[in-house]
């Protein structure tokens, strides 16, 4: 018998139209969105890092590809993979980003003062963003593993402390966004799986009091929790041009760019501020803004709209899971993919504070392509094996 | 496989995870919006103001200058380094247009300011023809037209005032900048100047060549001598910078920086402690020569074992750092010219003289391997000898008596090395065995030293002298004059003869005779010397080591090499022996031999060659004067000087008295 969260809701708020059973398929759209996004952020970081390495101008290019095509290559392991098999591995997966972000500290290289990467013979792994579908996995299972008593308040913090406790290790790399991304990953699969709106609450005011806490108590206190860079960075976006010397630096050339883009773009040859370094990391973190240069209003709108497709797709998922492991797995995905979208583009457009959180299948950088590449895949492992709205309705018919 | 999640109990109603999926929904639905509404603010409603300020931001990019490596001596003691200097540039391409009067103002205001000459005239660049400009003008469109995108640079260590005032005045002088580059300092002067060379720009010839590929217009390059050989360890990279600055040229911040590499340090086997006594040294023989004041010198001290070159010295020589600064050509006539009888030759690798009775030691192996003489042969040296229709006297026409291998090396009775020379002689194209050893031991060819423009000496044969006449035949010709490469005459006895005592055409470096005597008496293996030991870093690790070329054999007799250096033993050490008088009191065993080589229309000039035993460092050293007279006055004292100061022996000048060749 296979019980699931919300079969009965799928019945209730799809409400299939009466049609013929086909078999159920990938899903097209996140295809087309995927390939679609890392088409764009091949064509930027083209023309972004084109004079970055003397002698090669596809040097950052090439090695995107690569990353990509390596991350397809996985995704298509996965969307053949059925996605419960993970269930029984959430205390391994758990294990796994726990030591794998422990390891940095003692074999990791640092770049720019933070402890983020483990070189291996060709590539240098980020553990915290393979991290954060290792989370997924891990809290959507015992999400699932403890949904009966998922009441009770030390199941609550139970469950938040599996995100949690990972996030704090990747806050003192320190990486804040991958912690961010961590929690905000925590806080989606505990509202899936069921968690009392008043735990939920309790768990926002909890979080506001510690960014207070953190921000404006404790270093009127003498204690400083985050380094001053990291201070001016998140604090920094409210009034960009106050300090155009340093930490808002980067966000102010960011909105030149992008602003000077206008409508249709400056096109390739005219991009100066993501061409010629004004914006430092313009093919990492500010790639966003390369695409608001190069193709204005139009192409970062396309791109925006790419992603909304993208996350459309993955929330219909949450509902039309086969199982609550499925629905939990999906969830999680959402929130991930959502958070550092919103993040990463709202830091490029100065509403939101500097913190390092990459694009999706944008920002250049194996770990982060390759994470979100695993998500799509078994986004589509899960649909592929899900209540198909139409196979639903058999089903449907025939079991109950 | 694991079953199916079991979800029994209290799960979530799907009504409430419906309603929750809905919610989340409708936020990222607002978040979405927010990021859209945002964007279309900026890029549609102010996206002119923000393309305004996009078009204030500019760039330039600047070059940061690599400094080259330190050449150091073997115990880490610099020979040669680098230091900083401001240098007023012009970078052709940020000039007014060419042809303009704004562009002729620029230099004009620079030749003021520098004191340059400020008289116009015209100047004429390839097909271009400029109607006034100064001299300055016209050097930087004649270099501009070389090497279009180098800078150029127009005064390589400018004051700070000089530098302060171009800062000062930029607005007025586009084009031109203040550059940080590094030049070559030598705080040793001018010992071993000969030896490391200079530094240059790549020359628009040499941007082409396949040796000094990759290398960007305006780089400088080792253009002769060490710098020359070890360029490519001994220039870094130049690094890059690259600079917002707003539109009025104001730097604003580095966009981007690529520090530059420095050279890596080049370690030289030389020791500086002989280099500096070599040089005094020589400075000391030359004051000795009783025959002239052509004032030059040479020596070469090495390690018989391997090669490795401890000491290596040219006089007269110069300050090297003359070259940091432009040189007239009048000024470059007076120091390095005729005159100055050409400090930058390096004699003692460049120079080809007859090695006079130092070639002796070869004449004595050829003959005891061809089995003319033994060691106890005793020939009588009346003091001259008939060969042919010609009388070869000794020096002075002293008379000898009889003498035996050992006596003849020790006494250098020439009558005792005629007679082996008319016996050996051979009218085979290649001649005969004296020609044959002298090959094996590496005359007649460049020894390959890591020095560039070594000379290859003249081992005289048959075949040669033939070859000079059809030279000197068609150089006849073609000049109408004779060229004085060939007296026009054939291979005779006398030609032989002359050799077996280095004298006539037999010419050879002081390094060739340094390589032949390591071989003598390291057993046979002809050594492809060395100066540099290898490449390091900053820390002093090792990057690279430079090794030779294994070296070539000479066959040569063990027994027959004893006799030999019996010989030279004697006639440094034994009472009455040609530089006994020097070598007699130096309290080690010595193996000499001096050499006085008669050259045309000159004073003869003195040489002396000693191989010195020693556990750890033994030594081979040869030294020449010209026009130094006799060896034992002059070379000998000089040799004493140069191998006490390698061997840590108290240092004494004692000079000889021997008038022997």
């Amino acid at each position: 018998m296979s019980s699931t969260i919300g079969r009965r809701s799928i019945e209730e708020a799809i409400r299939p139209r009466q049609r013929s059973f086909h078999a159920p398929a990938l899903d097209p759209w996140i295809i087309a969105a995927g390939l679609g996004l890392i088409a764009i952020s091949l064509m930027a970081i083209n023309g972004a890092t084109a004079n970055d390495i003397k002698g090669d101008t596809s040097y950052f290019t090439d090695r995107q590809a690569i990353y990509a095509g390596v991350g397809l290559l996985v995704a298509i392991f996965l969307t053949r993979l059925d996605y419960s098999v993970l269930y029984q591995y959430r205390r391994l997966a758990w294990g796994a980003l726990v030591a794998g972000n422990i390891l940095v500290f003692i074999v990791g290289g640092s770049t720019r003062g933070s402890q983020r990467w483990i070189s291996l013979p060709f590539f240098q792994l980020q553990p915290s963003e393979l991290g954060k579908v290792l989370l997924i996995v891990a809290i959507a299972g015992f999400g699932v593993e403890y949904a009966r008593r998922i009441a009770d308040s030390r199941v609550t913090l139970r469950l938040l402390g599996i995100a949690v406790l990972p996030a704090g290790i990747v806050a003192l790399q320190p990486d804040l966004g991958t912690a961010l991304v961590y929690v905000a990953i925590g806080i989606a699969v505990l509202t899936a799986a069921g968690t009392p709106a008043r735990h939920l609450l309790a768990i926002t005011a909890g979080g506001l009091a510690t960014i207070l806490l953190v921000l404006a108590v404790l270093p009127a206190a003498g204690v400083d929790l985050l380094r001053p860079y990291q201070v001016q960075r998140l604090t920094g976006f409210i009034n960009p041009s106050s300090d155009p010397g340093n930490a808002t630096y980067q966000v102010n050339q960011s909105l030149i760019a992008i602003g000077s883009g206008q409508r249709l773009g400056r096109g390739g040859s005219g991009a100066t501020q993501t061409g010629l370094d004004f914006l430092p990391e313009h093919h990492t973190d500010f790639i966003f803004a390369v695409i608001g240069e190069r193709w204005g209003f139009v192409g970062a709108a396309l791109v925006i709209a790419l992603y909304a497709l993208l996350l459309w797709r993955a929330v219909r998922l949450v509902l039309l899971a086969r199982d609550g492991f499925g629905s939990l797995l999906c969830s999680g995905i959402v929130s991930m993919l959502g958070f550092q979208i919103f993040v990463n583009i709202g830091m490029t457009l100065g509403i939101m504070p500097i913190t390092g959180v990459p694009l999706p299948l944008m920002s250049y950088g194996g770990s982060s392509i390759l994470t979100t590449l695993i998500a799509l895949g078994l986004l589509q492992s899960v649909h592929l094996r899900a209540a198909h709205p139409a196979a639903a309705a058999v089903r449907t018919r025939v079991r109950v | 496989m694991i079953e199916p999640v079991e979800m029994t109990g209290r799960a979530p109603s799907a009504a409430r995870l419906g309603r929750r999926v809905a919610f989340l929904g409708a936020v990222a639905f607002v978040l979405f919006g927010l990021l859209l509404m945002r964007l279309w603010y900026l890029e549609v409603l102010d996206g002119d103001s923000y393309l305004a300020k996009a078009n204030d931001n500019q760039i330039r990019d600047v070059a940061i200058a690599a400094p080259r490596g330190r050449i150091v001596d073997h115990s880490g003691r610099v020979l040669v380094d680098s230091r900083p200097a401001n240098a007023i540039v012009v970078l052709p391409g940020r000039l007014p247009e060419q042809g303009t009067p704004e562009r002729a103002a620029v230099s004009e205001r620079i030749s003021k300011a520098l004191g340059l000459p400020t008289r116009t005239s015209p100047c004429k660049v390839g097909e271009a023809a400029f109607q006034s400009l100064t001299p300055l003008g016209c050097r930087i469109e004649k270099e501009a037209a070389a090497l279009p995108y180098a800078n150029i640079i127009i005064k390589g260590d400018a004051s700070r005032g000089e530098a302060a005032w171009l800062l000062e005045n930029r607005r007025n002088l586009p084009g031109a900048d203040v550059a940080r580059i590094w030049l070559r300092s030598y705080p040793q002067g001018p010992v071993g100047a000969q030896l490391f060379g200079t530094v240059g720009e790549i020359t628009a010839e040499q941007v082409d060549r396949p040796r000094f590929a990759g290398i960007s217009q305006g780089t400088v390059i080792g253009q002769s001598g060490l710098e020359f050989e070890y360029d490519r360890y001994l220039r870094g990279r130049d690094g890059a910078e690259r600079i917002q600055v707003d539109s009025s040229g104001h730097a604003r911040r580095t966009l981007r920086r690529q520090n530059p590499v420095p050279g890596k340090t080049l370690r030289l086997s030389l020791d500086l402690g002989v280099m500096r006594e070599g040089q005094s040294a020589l400075q000391t023989a030359i004051s000795l020569g009783e025959g002239g004041s052509s004032g030059a010198a040479a020596y070469v001290a090495m390690d018989p074992r391997d090669g490795s070159v401890v000491g290596l010295g040219s006089a007269p020589s110069f300050d090297p750092s003359v070259f940091a600064k432009p040189i007239s050509n009048a000024r470059y006539e007076a120091l390095f010219g005729p005159g100055a009888t050409y400090p930058q030759l390096d004699r003692a690798i460049q120079s080809a003289y007859p090695t006079g009775s130092t070639f002796k030691p070869v004449t004595a192996l050829a003959a005891l391997a061809e089995g003319a003489v033994t060691t106890g042969t005793t020939i009588d040296d009346p003091g001259s000898i008939k060969i042919g229709n010609l009388i070869f006297h000794n020096a002075g026409n002293v008379a000898n008596g009889p003498v035996n291998l050992a006596s003849a090396l020790k006494l250098s009775s020439d009558v005792y090395f005629y007679r082996l020379g008319a016996k050996l002689n051979s009218t085979a194209p290649q001649g005969g065995p004296i020609q044959d050893l002298a090959r094996q031991l590496g005359f007649g060819q460049a020894t390959g030293i890591d020095l560039p423009g070594e000379v290859k000496g003249t081992i005289p044969s048959p075949h040669w002298r033939d070859e000079r006449k059809v030279l000197e035949q068609e150089c006849a010709k073609k000049r109408g004059h004779a060229c004085g490469l060939s007296d026009g005459r054939g291979w005779t006895v006398g030609d032989s003869v002359n050799l077996s005592v280095g004298q006539g055409d037999f010419l050879a470096s002081p390094l060739q005779l340094a390589v032949a005597y390591s071989a003598i008496v390291n057993g046979g293996t002809v050594l492809q010397p060395r100066v540099a030991q290898d490449v390091r870093n900053d820390n002093g690790l090792v990057l690279q080591a430079i090794r030779s070329a294994p070296g070539t054999r000479a066959k040569l007799n063990q027994a027959n090499v004893n006799s030999v250096l019996e010989g030279l033993r004697q006639a440094a050490m034994e009472p009455g022996g040609t530089s006994a008088d020097v070598f007699g009191t130096f309290g080690r065993t010595v193996y000499g031999k001096t050499g006085t080589a008669q050259r045309a229309g000159q004073a003869d000039q003195a040489w002396y060659a000693a191989y010195i035993p020693d556990k750890t460092r033994p030594l081979v050293i040869v030294v020449t004067v010209e026009q130094g007279g006799f060896g034992a006055v002059s070379a000998a004292p000089a040799a004493r000087l140069i191998a006490s100061q390698w061997l840590g022996v108290k240092k004494r000048l004692v000079t000889g008295r021997s008038k022997t060749l």
